[in-house]
C-alpha cells in the first residue's frame, strides 16, 4: 500500500451559510430628534504633556486595574519620552467618534457605548492585535509576557490614571453638554430675520429711526457709483455700523444676523447630501468680481444694479407677512437659495457681494479663529472641517500635525467648530497673539 | 504571615561569570524578615559568597506605590576606597529588576569574554557582548535595542570602564548615575558590559497602598520643598550650586521624575553647541537629562558655561563628571576640555587603578541636603526600603512609620519592624 | 549555522508540535475565520502544525503567513501546543533565508511587524478612511508612538 504524504485537498473556496454579520449584528445608528440638539456624550481624558514628568504612576495603577497587580507594562496606557527634545507622552485610547478598531476587529469584539466609551469584549476578543494595527496612536497596547491586548476602557467612568496622576496631566472630561453657541446663533439668526423681514420693512438696505441710520455698505457702494455723490451724513456713516462690527468679530453678520443666510441654513437642514460644484466655478474671486460688477453697473446704468436683484435686499424689502408670497421679485430668494443643494453656503462663499464688501472690511479684522492642531486629535475627529458651511479648515494639514491658517476673510464666524471642538483645541484670539492652544510660548 | 509576601518575588539570582551558569533561587524568608532588604540584605549577601561578589538589591518598598521607590542598590567592593559601599540607582532600575522576577543578583567570578546579562520573567541570560565593546553609550543603548526593542532598563559601563580608565562610572540607560565610587572598574574587572531588565511581571502590594500614596504625597504638597521642583532646585544645598545653575544656558527645560515620583529632582535641558574640534560650523541641537547633582556642580565649577557640552562627553563615555572636573583646569575652553577627556580615553593604560577620595558609604553620589548625622539616618532608611534617598532627605517629614504603614498597619507588627529597622540601619554604618 | 531541518526540528521542540491530536480546537478559536474569505485547512493552525509534522515544505508556503499570532489557539488546545510559536519560527526561518515578500517592513524603522495578508485585511476593512490616515498602515506600532508623541507634543 502506497502511502501518500500530502493531507486532502480541500475546495479553495468555501460558501459560508452563516457570517459574522448574522451572528453578531452591529447595532444601527439611530438618529433621535434629541441628537439635534444635544449631541451624544464623548467622554475622553485629555493629556496636557507640558505637565508631564514622565513618572509612569499612572501606568502602575491602570496595570493593577487590568491584571491585579502593580505591573506597569501590562497597563492601557503607556508613558514614552523623546530622549532629544526630552518630551514625555501618554498614549492611550482616544475613544474616537469613528473608532478604525472597531472597523479593523475580525470578530467584532470592540463596541462604541451609548456612554461614548469604546470597550473590547473580553469574551470575544483573541488578543489579534488587529486592533493596534489600525489605530493610528497604536494605542492598545500588547503586555510583552502574555501577550493579551489591553485597551483603555475610561475605567468605566472614573478613571483611574486621572485620580492619581501627581501631576495632574490627565483630565477627564465628558465634552460639552449643550452646545451654547449653536442655540444661541440659531435664536439671533431668528429673532434678525423676525425683525429685518417681518416686522421692519426694507431695514437691511436702509433704516432710519430719528436721527440713527443704518445702511448696506454695498448698497452704499452702488449708490455712490450711481449718483455720484458721497453723502457723508446719510450714506457712508451709516454703513460704518455694519463695517464696524466687522472689524471687531469678522463677518459675523453672514453667521449670525443676515436674512437670506438663516434661509440658506434652514434649506440646508432638509437638502440631502451635497453633490458639489465643479473645479472651475469654485473660486472664492467670483464673489469679488460680482461686487465690482455691481458698482461698476450702478455707475454705467445710474441705479443701484445689484440691489434690485439681491436676495437679502428682496427678502427685507417684501411688504410684511401678507405680501411675503405675493411679491414676484421674490422668485430671486428660492433660485439662489436652490444653489445649497450643491453645497452649503454656495452664495455666500462665491457669489454675495455683501459677503465681498464684508470680507474686504475682514481684513482689517482685530480677532481671528485658530485651531491647535497638538491638541486636536487629528485621526479620530475633524468634525470641525466637517462642520464649517464654508469649509475653509484644511482637513489635511490638521492630519499632519499642523495649526490650519484659517482665512478670517472667508469665515462667517458662525463658530459651529469651536461649538463642536470637543478637545477646546478651537477658539478665538485676538490676531496679534501668536500662541496657538496646545502650545506654550515660553 | 510574612508582610513582605506581597512586596517580593523571594526569588534571588545567582550569577557565576566564570562558568557562565546563572541560576534564580528562592530566598530565605527568616533572613529577609531579619533584614528586611536593600543595603542590609547586600551586606548579608555580600558576607555569604566569595570572591567580591557584586550585589545588585532592592528594597522591600521599590516598586511599590510609596511616592519615588524607584531604589536599586548596588553592594560591592569599591575600586575607589577599597572598602564596601552602596551605591543608589534611581529612574527605573529597582522596579524593573523586581518586575523582571528576582529581587537580589549576585555576579561572582569573572567572565572569559565580555558579556552582558539579560533579566527577564524570572529567567537570566548571559550573551556575549564583544560588539559592544569601546563604543559610546548611546550606540550601546542602541545596538541592545535591534536585540530586544521591548528591554527599558540598563546599567552599563561605558568605554572609559572599557579601557580601565580612572574614574569610570556606570550609567542608567545614557542618562548616567551617581556612581562616584568605581562601580564601573568593578564590572568591567569582571568583563561584565551590564545588565538589561525586561521588567514585564508585577507584584501585588498591599491594596491599600494607592490611596496611602496619595495620603503622603498630599502631606507633602504644602511643603516648600515640594513646590520647587526641578534639579535647580536640589543645587541650592551644593556649595555655589546655584552659580552652577546660572551658567546654564539652555532653549528648554522640562523637569522629569523617577519612577512614581511626585517631585521630580531632574532636569531634562536643550541646547545647541559647536563641536570645535570638527572643522564644518555647525550648530548641533541636543538634550541632555541632568540628574547627578554632585558631578554637575563640580564640573561646573572647573568649565562654566560650557558644561553642558562637557557633560555629555562624560556621559557618553561613562565618566564621572566630579572626577573629570578634578583633573581639568579652571578656565579651559571647550576644545581644551574636550581634549583632555579624549586623551584620558584613548590612553592605552591596563587597569589603571582608580584615583582615591573621601569614603562615603553611599558612594559619593547622593547630594547634602541634610547634615550630620540626620543625613546618616534618612539616607540608611532609604537604601534599606529601597526609597529614594534624595526624596527622603528632601522631606525629612515622612518617618519611618509612614513608610513600614505601606507593609503592615498592625500596630504590633509595625513596633517589631520599627525596631528592627533602627537596629538594621545602625548596622550598615558599623561594618 | 543551523540548516533548515535544524531550525525546523528546533521549531517543533519549542512549540510542542508533536503532541497535537488534530482535535481541531484551534480552528474553532481562530480568528482566521472571520478574516478571511478563502480561509482554508492550509492556512489553518491544524493544517501548518500537520504540513510540518508530515515533513513537507512549509517555509516557502504563503499560508504561513495568514496567521495573526494572536494565540487564541494556544488556549484552546487541550495539548498545550503552541501554534503561534510554531508559526513565528517558521516565519523567522523564512526571513533569514531572505524569503521576504509576504512580510511588511516598517517604513521609519525597517523592522518587520506583520504579515502582508493581515495587512491587507485591515486595509480592506478601513477603505474608507483618507489616504493620510491609511498611511500609518505602513508604520510599525511603536513608530506610530512616536511619530505621535513629535506632532502633539
Amino acid at each position: 500500500m502506497n502511502k501518500q504524504l500530502t493531507i486532502q485537498q480541500p475546495e479553495a473556496e468555501r460558501e459560508f451559510s452563516l457570517n459574522l454579520e448574522d451572528l453578531r449584528p452591529r447595532p444601527a445608528e439611530k438618529k433621535t430628534f434629541a441628537s439635534y440638539f444635544m449631541p451624544p456624550r464623548h467622554s475622553f481624558i485629555l493629556f496636557d504633556p507640558e505637565k508631564c514628568t514622565g513618572c509612569g504612576t499612572c501606568e502602575m495603577i491602570c496595570s493593577t486595574r487590568n491584571v491585579g497587580k502593580v505591573a506597569p507594562s501590562s497597563a492601557s496606557v503607556k508613558v514614552i519620552t523623546d530622549e532629544k527634545q526630552g518630551k514625555n507622552f501618554a498614549i492611550l485610547c482616544q475613544h474616537c467618534r469613528k473608532p478604525l478598531c472597531m472597523e479593523a476587529c475580525p470578530t467584532r469584539a470592540i463596541e462604541k457605548g451609548n456612554d461614548g466609551i469604546v470597550r473590547i469584549s473580553r469574551l470575544f476578543c483573541t488578543d489579534c492585535g488587529l486592533c493596534t494595527m489600525a489605530c493610528p496612536e497604536a494605542a492598545p497596547l500588547k503586555a510583552p509576557n502574555n501577550q493579551e491586548i489591553h485597551k483603555c476602557d475610561l475605567c468605566e467612568g472614573e478613571p483611574l490614571c486621572v485620580k492619581y496622576c501627581p501631576e495632574k496631566a490627565l483630565t477627564f472630561t465628558r465634552g460639552k453638554a449643550f452646545r451654547w453657541i449653536k442655540g444661541l446663533r440659531w435664536t439671533t439668526q431668528f429673532i434678525s430675520f423676525l425683525l429685518l423681514v417681518i416686522v421692519f420693512i426694507g431695514t437691511f438696505c436702509y433704516f432710519k429711526a430719528g436721527s440713527v441710520s443704518l445702511a448696506c455698505p454695498t448698497g452704499t457702494l452702488q449708490n455712490i457709483a450711481s449718483s455720484g455723490t458721497i453723502l457723508l451724513i446719510g450714506g457712508v456713516s451709516s454703513a460704518l455700523v455694519l463695517l464696524i462690527l466687522t472689524i471687531l468679530s469678522g463677518r459675523i453678520f453672514c453667521g449670525w444676523v443676515c436674512p437670506f443666510g438663516f434661509v440658506l441654513d434652514l434649506v440646508d437642514k432638509i437638502t440631502p447630501k451635497k453633490f458639489g460644484w465643479p473645479s472651475f466655478l469654485k473660486s472664492r474671486m467670483t464673489k469679488y468680481g460680482v461686487l465690482a460688477g455691481a458698482v461698476g453697473g450702478s455707475y454705467a446704468l445710474g441705479f443701484q444694479a445689484f440691489c434690485t436683484i439681491c436676495p437679502i435686499g428682496t427678502l427685507c424689502r417684501s411688504y410684511g407677512v401678507q405680501s411675503f408670497f405675493k411679491s414676484a421679485e421674490l422668485a430671486i430668494v428660492p433660485a439662489l437659495a436652490s444653489l445649497e443643494i450643491a453645497q452649503r453656503r454656495s452664495w455666500c462663499r462665491y457669489f454675495c457681494p455683501v459677503g465681498a464688501t464684508l470680507g474686504l472690511t475682514a481684513t482689517l479684522r482685530l480677532i481671528k479663529i485658530v485651531i491647535g492642531a497638538k491638541r486636536c486629535k487629528k485621526f479620530s475627529c475633524i468634525q470641525c472641517a466637517e462642520v464649517c458651511p464654508v469649509a475653509i479648515i484644511d482637513a489635511d494639514q490638521l492630519r499632519e500635525g499642523i495649526s490650519p491658517k484659517i482665512p478670517m476673510t472667508e469665515c462667517i464666524m458662525c463658530m459651529r467648530c469651536i461649538d463642536r471642538c470637543p478637545y477646546d483645541a478651537a477658539k478665538i484670539r485676538f490676531r496679534w497673539q501668536k500662541a496657538v492652544p496646545g502650545e506654550n510660548r515660553k | 504571615m510574612n508582610p513582605f509576601q506581597p512586596f517580593y518575588n523571594m526569588k534571588i539570582g545567582v550569577v557565576d561569570l566564570s562558568t557562565s551558569s546563572t541560576e534564580v533561587i528562592s530566598l530565605d524568608q527568616d533572613r529577609v524578615l531579619k533584614h528586611l532588604g536593600g543595603a542590609a540584605m547586600n551586606c548579608d549577601i555580600f558576607n555569604y559568597n566569595q570572591g567580591d561578589p557584586l550585589i545588585f538589591g532592592t528594597g522591600p518598598l521599590t516598586g511599590s506605590f510609596v511616592p519615588a521607590s524607584s531604589l536599586m542598590i548596588a553592594t560591592f567592593l569599591s575600586a575607589r576606597f577599597d572598602r564596601l559601599c552602596h551605591v543608589p540607582f534611581m529612574l527605573r532600575s529597582g522596579p524593573d529588576m523586581k518586575f523582571s522576577g528576582i529581587d537580589f543578583l549576585v555576579v561572582k567570578g569573572t567572565a572569559a569574554e565580555q558579556s552582558i546579562l539579560h533579566v527577564n520573567n524570572g529567567k537570566i541570560k548571559m550573551l556575549p557582548a564583544g560588539n559592544l565593546q569601546d563604543i559610546p553609550i548611546p550606540e550601546t543603548i542602541r545596538e541592545l535595542k535591534k536585540v530586544s526593542s521591548s528591554y527599558q532598563s540598563f546599567i552599563l559601563t561605558g568605554p572609559a570602564a572599557d579601557r580601565g580608565v580612572p574614574y569610570a562610572s556606570a550609567s542608567i540607560g545614557s542618562k548616567g548615575s551617581l556612581d562616584k565610587a568605581g562601580f564601573a572598574a568593578r564590572m568591567s574587572a569582571k568583563k561584565l558590559k551590564g545588565i538589561m531588565f525586561g521588567g514585564t511581571d508585577g507584584l501585588t502590594f498591599n491594596r491599600d497602598n494607592p490611596d496611602q500614596g496619595k495620603e503622603l504625597e498630599k502631606r507633602i504638597s504644602e511643603d516648600k520643598n515640594f513646590k520647587h521642583k526641578g534639579f535647580l532646585s536640589i543645587l541650592k544645598n551644593l556649595e555655589d550650586g546655584m552659580g552652577a545653575g546660572r551658567a546654564l544656558t539652555v532653549s528648554r527645560k522640562k523637569d522629569m521624575a523617577c519612577y512614581n515620583c511626585p517631585s521630580p529632582c531632574m532636569t531634562h535641558v536643550t541646547f545647541s553647541w559647536q563641536d570645535p574640534r570638527k572643522e564644518e560650523i555647525q550648530k548641533i541641537q541636543d538634550g541632555l537629562l541632568l540628574l547627578d547633582h554632585m558631578g554637575f556642580a563640580a564640573l561646573a565649577r572647573k568649565v562654566g558655561k560650557n558644561i553642558l557640552p562637557v557633560l555629555k562627553s562624560c556621559l557618553d563615555y561613562g565618566l564621572d563628571p566630579a572626577g573629570v572636573a578634578s583633573i581639568l583646569s579652571e578656565g579651559e575652553t571647550l576644545l581644551e576640555c574636550l581634549s583632555t577627556i579624549d586623551k584620558i580615553i584613548s590612553a592605552n593604560s591596563t587597569r589603571a587603578t582608580c584615583i582615591p577620595g573621601t569614603y562615603d558609604l553611599f558612594g559619593g553620589g547622593i547630594p547634602p541636603i541634610l547634615t550630620g548625622d540626620l543625613w546618616n539616618k534618612r539616607v540608611g532608611l532609604a537604601m534599606i526600603l529601597g526609597v529614594c534617598p534624595i526624596f527622603l532627605l528632601r522631606f525629612p517629614q515622612i518617618t519611618d512609620t509612614d513608610l513600614l504603614a505601606f507593609l503592615s498597619t498592625n500596630e504590633d507588627v509595625l513596633k517589631t519592624m520599627r525596631e528592627g529597622l533602627s537596629s538594621v540601619i545602625e548596622s550598615l554604618f558599623t561594618v | 549555522m543551523k540548516n533548515r531541518e535544524d531550525k525546523i526540528a528546533e521549531a517543533k521542540r519549542f512549540s510542542g508540535a508533536d503532541g497535537c491530536v488534530e482535535c481541531g480546537r484551534c480552528v474553532a478559536a481562530c480568528p482566521m475565520a472571520e478574516m478571511y474569505t478563502n480561509f482554508s485547512i492550509e492556512m489553518s493552525p491544524r493544517g501548518i502544525i500537520k504540513k510540518t509534522l508530515l515533513g513537507n515544505p512549509v517555509i516557502e508556503d504563503k499560508n504561513i503567513w495568514y496567521c495573526t499570532e494572536c494565540n487564541a489557539g494556544t488556549d484552546a488546545c487541550p495539548q498545550g501546543v503552541s501554534c503561534r510559536d510554531l508559526i513565528r519560527k517558521l516565519r523567522e526561518t523564512a526571513i533569514e533565508e531572505n524569503l521576504l515578500e509576504n512580510a511588511k517592513t516598517c517604513k521609519c524603522c525597517g523592522s518587520s511587524f506583520v504579515a502582508i495578508p493581515v495587512e491587507n485585511f485591515v486595509y480592506g476593512r478601513l477603505k474608507e478612511e483618507p489616504l493620510n490616515v491609511l498611511g500609518v498602515l505602513d508604520i510599525c506600532p511603536p513608530c506610530r508612538r512616536e511619530i505621535y508623541l513629535l506632532r502633539n507634543a
